[in-house]
């Protein structure tokens, strides 16, 4: 193994005395600002953790399956604008990291996973607890490394540090022999570590600029598609959005991954876009002459059908990562680099450009007011039958009871997250922790434990299914041992909801596997892990049953049981166009397919 | 500009040029993103250069190519020891260029023979060996398609081939 480009200096390392690996590893992560970890140990990482046992400067969680330690950290990363720390052992350890870095991956969450590795003799001999980690994890990583020796440790440990925070976050995975963490070597700071990837991108030219500010003067139908590269980029980006926003007066939209980059109370915002994004959204997007994607990658849940995407607009592409650029939706502008540096050069450019009598505000009446009467149709709407409680108006009422606070949401996948995206108004960035890109059930209950570490004083809340948080419900013991007070609302309807709703519209209502018979008694399991729980199922004790959730102190499941068939509208069938979007109707609302 | 741009109907052949750090693993994240995308490798040659800046330098040719060759440019940018990926196609002037060896079949007696239809074919001899020649042979993929084929009637025991190196012959746009 060759790392001539990784190598410290001589004069550096020649000062710091010889330390075990393991030491050079957590002097690495104190040096790198990490001060807590999720982790759970085993035979390959007994150096780190023996290590980690004088340490008081760093704080280790114990979780009890290391999925939820990767949800965790990526929580922690969210919520903090930190990089997320995980320690794993080798073999199943390791394994068990992967549908966390993968999610990490496609939602650009930086994560440094550490995991244990057999001693380097015992590599590649089938030795117990063996895996190819690297091999494994490859293409779920931004970047991986095997440490070939203890002297390249703190290199690595800080180029991978450096990685997952700089240009498109993500994670990356550093593979430690248990040999290397017994071999002793110097530190090496993280000044003197060479880095790759670490000149700074060039700025945008000046001509660019300006020929984009020149379309967003023209424009009459303009849209600002946003995105979770808002979000990574940290609030002060946020705040030039909203900046630019108003001072264009552009109606703004957001993927799932970019709510909270702009305030749901302001009167430009149009609600999500995308498969069950809001109508004045979709098609805004489908109707603009001038979409000006900024941390947005068209993803395919956002695009629909590509022929039929926003067939009549100008493309504007703002994003820090080159392959993100034209990758599904060819652009007409691209603008490379971070979202919130080139909102400021765009807000700057605004400002100084000449305004003339076809850039005013009234050039764009009309949009807005083709905007109104799609927000007429309301397209978030649902019955209310006053005997049962709707999910949506779970949803609802735990916003209104908790909008004073500073309320963190995480969620798990399928519909209850699609309508706490619809219905928790987020008005501040960091604040909304979901898995979109890889639509990870079990994320939210692990990644809610990260989130109230990051913020102890908060008021967290995992959006729940009944089906998603079984999958890593094993971390509520987490929760209790470590006085994390998170809370469950679980939306209880017994059915994988999201699979019953497209089994309903595209398999002409057969149901298969869809329904779970058995469910546990979701407060009888709270009790038994030491935390506490309340069932509700009368709309008329919602209200009181929420106040007892927030109130109560220490980890807490509240079991909402709604009702079982409803559906998440709107919806744009898979592989449909904008402008093929399907409202919520008494009557059949989608021809089964032939 | 259309969506449809993203993707290049018919498929066609493409060469990447690519130069990446000499580190373990970093040839297997190139060719594991190319096979995670479906796409098939018909040629790939790589070597690590310790002449200039120590780092490995390969060309790659995928064959039925649906996406937009840029577009795959840029997926290479994203890996940490890419660095740098250029797309070689027929718009950018280039070399092309392919080695092949093969082994025919002779004794002594046959030699002469051999000889000359191996100039004939623009062969070049190596070595003699106790049951034949071996020889070799430089041109574009085609052109050793067409030299193998042609010495197929002589006896041809072995060859190999190194696949297509390619060399842009004016700057052209990088990535990353």
């Amino acid at each position: 193994m060759t790392f001539q480009t990784l190598s410290p200096s001589i004069t550096s390392s020649a000062i710091a005395p010889e330390k075990p690996g393991a030491e050079l590893l957590l002097d690495a992560l104190e040096e790198q600002g990490v001060e807590s970890i999720f982790g759970y140990p085993g035979g390959a990482v007994l150096p780190i953790y023996d290590a980690l046992h004088a340490r008081t400067t760093l704080r280790h969680v114990m979780v009890r399956h290391e999925q939820g330690a990767t949800h965790a950290a990526e929580g922690y990363a969210r919520a903090s604008g930190k990089v997320g720390v995980v320690l794993a052992t080798s073999g199943p350890g390791a394994t068990n990291t992967v549908t966390g870095l993968a999610d990490a991956l496609l939602d650009s969450i930086p994560l440094v996973c550490i995991t244990g590795q057999v001693p380097r003799h015992l590599i590649g001999t089938d030795a117990f607890q063996e895996c190819d980690t690297v091999g494994i994890t490859r293409s779920c990583t931004k970047h991986n490394y095997l440490v070939d020796k203890a002297e390249n440790l703190p290199c690595i440990i800080h180029e991978a540090f450096h990685l997952a925070r700089s240009g498109r976050p993500g994670p990356v995975l550093v593979d430690i022999p248990k040999d290397v963490q017994l071999e002793s070597a110097r530190y090496t700071s993280k000044h003197s570590a060479p880095l790759r990837r670490s000149s700074p991108p060039k700025p945008t030219e000046k001509t660019t600029l300006e020929r984009v500010i020149a379309l967003m003067r023209r424009a009459k139908r303009p849209i600002l598609y946003t995105g979770g590269g808002i979000i990574n980029s940290g609030p002060a980006a946020s705040e030039a959005l909203r900046a630019l926003a108003q001072e264009t007066g552009f109606p703004v939209t957001s993927t799932l991954m970019g709510l909270g980059a702009f305030p749901a109370s302001h009167p430009q915002w149009l609600g999500m876009l995308g498969m069950h994004g809001s109508l004045e959204a979709n098609l805004a997007m489908h109707d603009c002459d001038l979409m000006i994607a900024i941390g947005a990658r068209f993803d395919d849940r956002v695009t629909g059908r590509v022929d039929g995407f926003s067939p009549h607009s100008t493309k504007v592409q703002i994003d820090i990562d080159p392959s993100s650029i034209n990758k599904t939706i060819r652009v007409d502008e691209k603008l490379l680099g971070d979202a919130g540096e080139i909102l400021r050069d765009l807000l700057a450019c605004w400002r100084a450009s000449e305004t003339c009598a076809a850039s005013k505000r009234e050039r764009m009446n009309a949009w807005w007011d083709k905007i109104a009467d799609w927000r007429a149709k309301n397209s978030y709407q649902y019955q209310r039958s006053g005997d049962a409680i709707e999910p949506q108006l779970a949803i609802e009422r735990l916003h209104a009871l908790t909008r004073e606070r500073e309320v963190y949401v995480t969620t798990e996948v399928g519909q209850h997250q699609m309508w706490a995206a619809q219905w928790f108004g987020f008005e501040h960035p960091n604040r909304w922790m979901t898995s979109g890109g890889l639509g990870t059930m079990g994320y939210g209950l692990p990644a809610a434990l990260g989130v109230q570490l990051a913020h102890p004083q908060a008021l967290v809340v995992d959006i729940a299914g009944d089906a998603s948080v079984q999958m890593t419900m094993q971390e509520m013991s987490t929760a209790v041992q470590y006085g994390l007070p998170i809370k469950i609302m679980i939306l209880n309807n017994a059915y994988l909801g999201m699979v019953r709703q497209w089994q309903e519209l595209i398999h002409e209502g057969r149901y298969s596997q869809c329904y779970s018979d058995s469910l546990p008694d979701f407060v009888k399991l709270a009790e038994a892990y030491g935390g506490s729980g309340l069932q509700v199922s009368d709309p008329s004790k919602l209200d009181d049953a929420i106040r007892t959730m927030v109130g109560t102190p220490g980890p807490f499941i509240l079991d909402c049981v709604v009702t079982q068939h409803a559906n998440v509208y709107p919806m744009i069938p898979s592989g449909a166009a904008h402008n093929e979007i399907l409202l919520a109707d008494p009557e059949p609302t989608l021809e089964p397919q032939s | 500009m259309s969506a449809t741009e993203t993707r290049v109907e018919p498929p066609q052949t493409a060469a990447f040029t690519v130069t990446l750090d000499d580190e373990p693993g970093a040839l297997a994240r190139l060719v594991s993103l190319i096979s995670a995308r479906g796409l098939n490798i018909k040629s790939l040659c790589v070597a690590i250069d310790d002449t200039t800046d120590h780092c490995g330098r390969l060309t790659v040719v995928l064959d039925k190519l649906d996406i937009a060759p840029d577009l795959i440019t840029a997926q290479f940018g994203r890996l940490v020891p890419v660095r740098e990926a250029r797309v070689i196609d027929h718009g950018i002037p280039h070399v092309a260029r392919e080695l092949a060896l093969a082994h025919l079949a002779g004794g002594k007696a046959a030699l002469d023979r051999l000889k000359d239809q191996l100039e004939a074919r623009g062969g070049r001899l190596l070595i003699t060996t106790s049951s034949g020649v071996v020889c070799e042979h430089r041109g574009s993929a085609e052109e050793i398609d067409r030299w193998l084929n042609g010495l197929k009637p002589l006896g041809l025991l072995r060859f190999e081939r190194t696949g297509e190196i390619a060399l842009a012959t004016e700057s052209v746009e990088a990535a990353p």
